[in-house]
């Protein structure tokens, strides 16, 4: 156990000393949380070690498939290490133990910058608002902060109460990390292990992070009616002063609308947000600001000169920004020491005067570590820069400049080679040269703008400028609706469906969340959401991800958002908010745990997680997952015991986990009542996978829905969705031939499909076999059943 | 550039790296090695060169599964489809990290794995899980852009150029089974 040092406290009944006597001392050193009423659980502020015994659990049965990214190791001086068919480095790893070490040091980066993105967030917040600002996230969430609460024992009333938690974090993270130096660890499971840990502190961040600017900044308190904003950059206003934030870190944006209401110009100016500084800007002022895009729009957006003034803030900005901005006449103003992007400092400077800086051009941007300062610069400069910059807005290349442009090309496919994508470019400049450049904007949709086709043209032709003008139609009437990151889940919204969850009669939550690394477009995550939410599932969604559910219209133009409600409830389509948000969609699973099946929550972690993956149908689909902070956060998913799914890209994240359904012993249990070693059914099958195509995902979406506790009913309807996808894409005349090892009596066959189930059945020799309600993996879960049923408090 | 890797950034520099091979004749001798012991893996990026050469793929995969009387791994439901509508039986619908699974654990028994129509990077990977954890398994790659981590690969070429050399293949192929 580790608990930060300087937080001590302790209760004498009664002193006697040569000065006297006392009764009922309490003696604080430091700052003490306020008790709790709930008894303390086994695993308070756990250490890498705490919880190795379930990580262990999971990874016997969710064994790394490894798919090396590189044969080799290059990280010290002893290499290049050729690791290549069993072959060890001269430190001794493996090439398993090297990707399992590599995915811990992937892990400690998104851990580590959630980290940071909270410590900010908090001690910032801490200053302007009161360290006794309270968390309050509403009058239906009585049940703040759980995940914190799970990990560390800790329930904060205050933001104060945080500081303990992220003190703890920040401390796991450096000796997590320090496990992937030379000679450390070296054994893939415990690696493993550690990046479990490491997933498991990034959520803790990422809560600390939310939570702190929903109760301070007065965003949405798991409100299921948060509002509509405008999305897509067809909705900017290129005709006013145009400031676009990118990052994730809000409060220089919060500043900037602070200061132009202060002015009384809010309707002056336009502001506009990239990545989850957007959705977070919009949490803050839920009307007015409007987001573009997520993360892959960058240089999209740009590059249409409508940005005046770009203010970055941390995390996930192009890092070439201040060329891109320069080209077009736009100014860059950095404000997080993490990404200062070589600006000159001006945090001290006269704000008029960096102003005439940047208008005149005498510097490309500027550093400017405040907010407040940061925001009157970034006003005032777009306020003078947008007159001057006319000529630069929706400055596309017109028709005959591209087709001169695609004249040019050799059709050498250096462009193709260097496409993370492998875009067919070469076939559609040759069809731009001849005038037809419908190939050209066809790409578009797939293409997230990187810009790495450009840097290997031997002609330097600019080859996504051609692209974007060639869709330039596409991009203009990008107009959609998006509902605002509403935060928390109610406590009431979990009690309303945490019982058809557990049963399996509501079939399953799927959250979609991450980056836009989507191999086929923004659209094909509208449509699995929109498929899900109509099939009755909870779709929850966060981040970039949330975005993309929004750039899609139905046949009466409306987006999912206006079509689906926003409550946490069977065919509703939830966004909670930006990456940080996700944390609520933990919170989420953990609260039917705690709320609906009664699990005691305080430093619970094993039986909560165990609890989750045994009978909380929910999975996670990261379809565009790209960052070292998805990593984290699919990990944190892992540990409590929710699959994840990532799109094709994601199997560059070096291993997936993989149950094996014929390894039997991997899925032998518990009857947490009787005791009796069971084997389970294998559900869920896997642990983190990532699917080639579109319709694997959404076979596999509600295959890892399935749980080994469902009711005979909740497994016949989970079933009937796996069936009735799998012959959606491959024919009705096809059963999924692993069909059988989900039926375990007569009663989990789907209606609809009985009389063909059945005879497949006959086929595969089926034999019937008990259902176990209350499966575990965990044999200290039997001894706390039997424990709770002799009615002690544990 | 035939002779190179594909995609610049997906390269893994590693000793093991595959055999290019630009004479389709000894595509041919290799194939016939293996004859019995093949396995068939077709990714849903099949579709993705077909619409971008205007050509028949599948229908040719096809032909060479049926010339080979090897199984087809397949899950992209385009490309089960199209094997519906010829009256194609000889295909198992299995998603390819599963497939990869199976074959490792000799749940497909393989010596040699083809691959064709796979996502570049997504191919390099899974080659590399057989190229370093089942190297009894052979893999060869008739993707029209080589692929570091099959043990032989085509060569970058052209869409038109590889079109001509895969169906001079299994044209081979299909006279072979005929003699």
């Amino acid at each position: 156990m580790s608990i930060p040092f300087r937080n001590v406290r302790f209760r004498i009944d009664e002193l006697k000393t040569s000065l006297g006597e006392a009764k009922g001392v309490d003696i604080s050193i430091g700052y003490v949380v306020e008790e709790w009423e709930e008894p303390p659980g086994p695993t308070p502020f756990p250490s890498i070690a705490t919880l190795r015994h379930w990580d262990h659990t999971l990874l016997k049965r969710y064994k790394p498939l490894y798919l090396p990214y590189c044969d080799l190791c290059c990280l010290c001086t002893y290499g290049r290490c050729d690791l290549s068919r069993g072959k060890r480095g001269a430190c001794g790893l493996n090439l398993s133990e090297q990707q399992s070490r590599l995915v811990t040091l992937v892990c400690a980066i998104g851990a580590a910058t959630h980290a940071s993105h909270a410590r900010e967030l908090l001690e910032k917040l801490k200053r302007e608002y009161g360290e006794d600002t309270p968390i309050d996230l509403g009058g239906e969430v009585y049940v703040e902060m759980p995940i914190t609460r799970l990990v560390t024992g800790v329930k904060p009333r205050t933001i104060k109460d945080l500081e303990i938690v992220l003190d703890y974090v920040e401390k796991q993270i450096v000796q997590t990390l320090a496990s992937v130096q030379i000679g450390q660890e070296g054994n893939w499971m415990d690696y493993e292990s550690k990046v479990l840990h490491l997933g498991m502190l990034d959520h803790v961040a990422m809560e600390v992070a939310d939570v702190v600017q929903i109760v301070s900044l007065g965003m949405p308190k798991a409100d299921p009616n948060a509002p509509l904003v405008d999305l897509g950059i067809g909705t900017i206003d290129a005709s006013k002063p145009v400031i676009l934030v990118i990052g994730h870190n809000v409060l220089p944006s919060t500043a900037i609308i602070d200061y132009l209401e202060a002015s009384g110009i809010r309707d002056k100016v336009e502001v506009c947000g990239l990545c989850c500084t957007a959705h977070d800007l919009t949490r803050y002022e839920k009307k007015k600001a409007k987001i573009v895009g997520p993360i892959s729009w960058q240089l999209r957006f740009i590059r249409t000169g409508v940005p005046d003034v770009i203010v970055i803030d941390e995390q996930c900005i192009y890092t070439n920004i201040v060329e891109e901005a320069r080209n077009v006449g736009a100014v860059v103003i950095a404000t997080s020491d993490k990404a200062m992007r070589g600006l000159p400092d001006r945090t001290y400077a006269d704000p008029d005067a960096v102003v005439e800086e940047l208008v005149s051009g005498k510097i490309p941007g500027a550093l400017i570590l405040d907010e407040d300062k940061a925001a009157q610069v970034a006003v005032k400069t777009a306020l003078k820069l947008a007159p001057m910059r006319m000529k630069y807005k929706l400055s596309f290349l017109n028709e005959q400049n591209i087709i001169d442009y695609a004249k040019k090309c050799s059709l050498c496919r250096e462009c193709e080679r260097n496409c993370p994508q492998n875009l067919p470019i070469a076939v559609a400049m040759a069809a731009a040269a001849k005038g037809d450049l419908s190939k050209l904007a066809s790409l578009y949709q797939r293409c997230f703008a990187c810009r790495r086709c450009e840097y290997d043209c031997p002609r330097n032709i600019p080859v996504l400028t051609l692209i974007l003008s060639s869709a330039k139609s596409i991009a203009l009437s990008e107009k959609y609706r998006c509902r605002v990151g509403r935060g928390p889940i109610q406590d009431t919204e979990i009690r309303a469906v945490g019982r058809d969850i557990v049963l399996g009669t509501i079939p399953g939550v799927v959250a979609f969340v991450g980056c836009a690394n989507w191999p086929d477009g923004a659209q094909d995550v509208a449509l699995m959401a929109k498929e899900f939410a109509s099939r009755r599932y909870i779709v929850v969604a966060s981040g970039c991800s949330a975005m993309a559910i929004a750039m899609h219209k139905n046949e009466e133009g409306k987006t999912p958002y206006e079509e689906f409600s926003g409550i946490f409830e069977a065919g509703g389509i939830v966004n909670v908010g930006s990456c940080v948000a996700n944390s609520h969609i933990a919170d989420a699973v953990i609260k039917i745990a705690n709320i609906f099946a009664k699990l005691p929550l305080r430093a619970n972690y094993a039986e909560i997680a165990d609890y989750i993956l045994n009978r909380v149908g929910a999975v996670g689909v990261a379809w565009g997952a790209m960052s070292q902070k998805a990593a984290a956060i699919a990990s944190g998913f892992w540990r409590l015991g929710v699959p994840v799914i990532v799109g094709p890209h994601g199997l560059k994240y070096r291993r997936m986990l993989l149950g094996d359904e014929t390894d039997e012993e991997s899925w032998i249990g518990y009857d947490a009542m009787s005791g009796e070693k069971v084997k389970l059914d294998p559900a869920p099958q896997h642990l983190f996978y990532a699917a080639e195509s579109l319709e694997e995902a959404m076979v596999m979406i509600p295959k890892l829905c399935i749980r080994p506790a469902d009711t005979p009913q909740g497994r016949a309807i989970k079933l009937t969705n796996y069936i009735s996808l799998y012959k959606q894409f491959y024919g009705n005349d096809k059963l999924p031939p692993d069909i059988h090892l989900y039926i375990r009596t007569e009663g989990d066959i789907p209606i609809t499909y009985r009389d063909e189930v059945i005879s497949y059945l006959k086929e595969v020799g089926w034999r019937e076999r008990p259902v176990t309600p209350n499966p575990t993996l965990l044999r200290d879960v039997v001894e706390k059943y039997k424990l709770r049923r002799e009615g002690v408090t544990i | 550039m035939a002779l190179e890797y594909w995609l610049k950034g997906d390269i893994p520099p590693g000793p093991v790296k595959a055999t290019v091979v630009t004479d389709v004749n000894r595509v041919v001798e290799i194939i016939r090695k293996y004859l019995g012991q093949e396995a068939i893996l077709v990714g849903a990026n099949i579709k993705e060169i077909e619409a971008a050469g205007n050509i028949n793929v599948i229908d040719h995969v096809i032909e060479m599964a049926k010339a080979l009387n090897a199984p087809v791994i397949v899950s992209s439901s385009d490309v089960v489809k199209r094997f519906d509508e010829k009256g194609f039986k000889g295909y198992k619908i299995l998603f390819p990290l599963e497939a990869i699974q199976k074959i490792s654990k000799g749940l497909v028994p393989c010596k040699l794995a083809i691959f064709i129509g796979f996502r570049y990077a997504y191919g390099w990977l899974l080659l590399n899980y057989l190229k370093h954890y089942r190297p009894d398994v052979q893999s060869l790659s008739l993707d029209p852009y080589a692929q570091p981590n099959a043990t032989w690969t085509l060569p970058s070429l052209p869409l038109v150029v590889w079109y001509k050399n895969f169906t001079h293949i299994v044209e081979s192929l299909k006279t072979f089974n005929q003699k």
